[in-house]
C-alpha cells in the first residue's frame, strides 16, 4: 500500500519532528515538515501531499494566510488542510462543527492515535 | 472597543432640583447675597441711579449667578449624586460595571489564549515525545512504563487546566435562546446516569411542569449542571440520594425567576472552604485531579445569564444544597 504523504507546517520544530517520527513509525505515512508558513506553501507545491497539518499561530505567515495561499493556487487548492490549534477545547473538535474558516481542526496536545483517526477522516 | 473610562456618564444636570430642600437653600442664599450686594456694592457702583432695591437685586442675581452655580449648585449636585449612588447604584453604574466586566473578560480571553499557546505547545511536544519513547524503549523494567504513564497523566491534567481557563475566558461566545430548562435538566441527568449507577446514587426529580422558557445558552447551562452533578457524585463515593427540583419564583419586585435546586446526601463542604469555593483554582480535590475551575466557571456562567448560584451545607442533614437562579 502506498504511503500517504503528509506535510506538517508548524513553527515548533520539536513538535513537527515528533509528529514525523510517530506517524512514520506506523509505516502508513511519509511526513514532510516545515517550520515557516512561506516555506510551507512552497513545500506544498513541491511535495503535493495528501493532507496538510497546519498550525494557526506562526511568526511569518499565519495558518489562515497559508491556507488562503494554498486555496488560491490551482496546484494546491484541492489538498485537504487540517488546522492544529491550541486555542480550542477538546470537545469543540469532537462535533461535526469543528471548523475554523471552513477547515477542520484538531486541538493540541494530540496523541498519535487521535491524529491517525483525523488523517483517516480527511485524506481523500 | 471603547474604553469605559472614556464613557461619559449621563448628565446629572438639574437633578439637584428634585429636592425642595436644595431649592429652598439656593433661594435663601441668592436672596442673602443679593441683599448684601444691594447694601454694600450696588450703591457704590451705581451712585447715579435712583436707589431701587428690587432692580438692584435682579441685577446682582445676574452678576452672582456664576458664583451661585459654581459654589452652590455644583457641590450640591456632586453631593446629591454621591448620596444617591451610595443608597442605590444607578442603572448607569450597572452599565459601567457590565462594560468593565466585558473588558476584563476580553483581557482574560487574550491572556488565556496566550497561556494556551505557550503551555499547550510544549505539552504537545512532551506528549508526542513520550509516545515515541514508549514505542522505542519497550522497557523490561515495568517502572519505566509506569513513569511514562504518570507523565502522560500529568500532561492531561495540565491540559485540563488550560481547557478550563479557555472555557472561563470564552464568555463572549454565548448563544442565548429561549429554552426549556426541565428538558435540559432531564437530558443532563440521563447523560450522567452511568455515573449515578456506578456510585449507587438514587436520583429523585421534582421538576415543575409548565415552566416558562428561559433565555439561556443551553451548552453553557448544561456545563453548569454537569459541574454541579459531578461534584455531587464525588461527594457521595459510597452512594446516596440526589434530589433535583425546579420551581418558579416571583420576587417582591414582581420579577420572576426559575429556581433549580440540587441536593446531595454526601460529605458536605468544610465550613472554612465555603467562602472560597467559587474562587478560580480553589479545590479540595486536587489529589483527584480537580482543577478548581468548575464552580468558578459555573458561577461566571450564571452571572452572565443575570442569575446566580448559591451553595450551602444542608442544615441538620448530610450533604449540600446548590441553588441556581435564572431570571425570566
Amino acid at each position: 500500500m502506498d504511503k500517504k504523504k503528509i506535510l506538517i507546517i508548524d513553527d515548533e520544530e520539536a513538535f513537527t519532528r515528533m509528529i514525523k517520527l510517530n506517524l512514520e513509525a506506523t509505516g502508513l505515512y511519509e511526513v514532510s515538515e516545515e517550520n515557516r508558513g512561506t516555506q510551507g506553501v512552497a513545500a506544498a507545491k513541491a511535495v503535493c501531499p495528501d493532507l496538510i497539518l497546519l498550525d494557526i499561530i506562526m511568526p511569518d505567515l499565519d495558518g489562515m494566510m497559508v491556507a488562503r495561499n494554498l486555496k488560491d493556487d490551482p496546484a494546491t487548492k484541492d489538498i485537504p488542510v487540517v488546522f492544529l490549534t491550541v486555542v480550542v477545547q477538546k470537545k469543540e473538535t469532537e462535533g461535526s462543527s469543528s471548523i475554523i474558516g471552513g477547515y477542520p481542526f484538531i486541538a493540541k496536545p494530540v496523541n498519535t492515535q487521535e491524529l491517525i483517526d483525523c488523517l483517516g477522516k480527511y485524506i481523500k | 472597543m471603547e474604553s469605559p473610562e472614556c464613557k461619559q456618564r449621563p448628565s446629572l444636570k438639574f437633578q439637584v432640583f428634585n429636592s425642595p430642600l436644595y431649592i429652598l437653600w439656593i433661594i435663601v442664599l441668592a436672596v442673602f447675597f443679593s441683599e448684601l450686594a444691594v447694601i454694600f456694592v450696588v450703591n457704590l457702583l451705581t451712585p447715579y441711579l435712583r436707589p431701587d432695591p428690587f432692580l438692584h437685586s435682579i441685577l446682582l442675581l445676574v452678576f452672582l449667578f456664576p458664583a451661585l452655580y459654581f459654589f452652590i449648585y455644583q457641590p450640591l449636585k456632586f453631593y446629591h449624586s454621591q448620596l444617591k449612588e451610595a443608597q442605590n447604584p444607578s442603572e448607569n453604574d450597572a452599565e459601567l460595571q457590565k462594560t468593565l466586566q466585558e473588558q476584563k473578560m476580553k483581557e482574560i480571553e487574550v491572556l488565556a489564549n496566550s497561556v494556551a499557546h505557550e503551555v499547550r505547545n510544549p505539552l504537545a511536544i512532551i506528549l508526542q515525545g513520550i509516545e515515541y519513547l514508549k514505542e522505542k524503549l519497550k522497557p523490561e523494567d515495568k517502572n519505566v512504563g509506569l513513569i511514562l504513564e504518570y507523565i502522560v497523566d500529568a500532561i492531561r491534567r495540565a491540559d485540563n487546566v488550560i481547557v478550563g481557563l479557555l472555557e472561563f475566558a470564552h464568555f463572549s461566545k454565548f448563544d442565548m435562546a429561549p429554552s426549556d430548562l426541565n428538558s435540559l435538566m432531564e437530558k443532563t441527568l440521563s447523560f450522567m446516569q452511568i455515573d449515578f449507577d456506578r456510585h449507587r446514587i438514587r436520583v429523585t426529580r421534582d421538576l415543575k411542569g409548565d415552566l416558562p422558557l428561559v433565555k439561556m445558552d443551553k451548552k453553557k447551562m448544561e456545563q453548569v449542571f454537569v459541574n454541579i452533578l459531578l461534584n455531587a457524585v464525588q461527594a457521595m463515593p459510597d452512594g446516596g440520594t440526589l434530589n433535583v427540583k425546579t420551581r418558579l419564583k416571583d420576587s417582591r419586585e414582581g420579577k420572576r425567576a426559575v429556581i433549580i435546586q440540587i441536593e446531595d446526601t454526601g460529605i458536605g463542604i468544610p465550613k472554612e472552604s465555603l467562602d472560597r469555593i467559587f474562587k478560580l483554582f480553589f479545590t479540595t480535590k486536587r489529589e483527584r485531579g480537580s482543577s478548581g475551575l468548575g464552580l468558578a466557571i459555573s458561577s461566571q456562567i450564571m452571572r452572565t445569564h443575570g442569575g446566580g448560584i448559591a451553595i450551602e451545607n444542608r442544615v441538620g442533614l448530610p450533604g449540600v444544597r446548590v441553588t441556581l437562579t435564572l431570571p425570566i
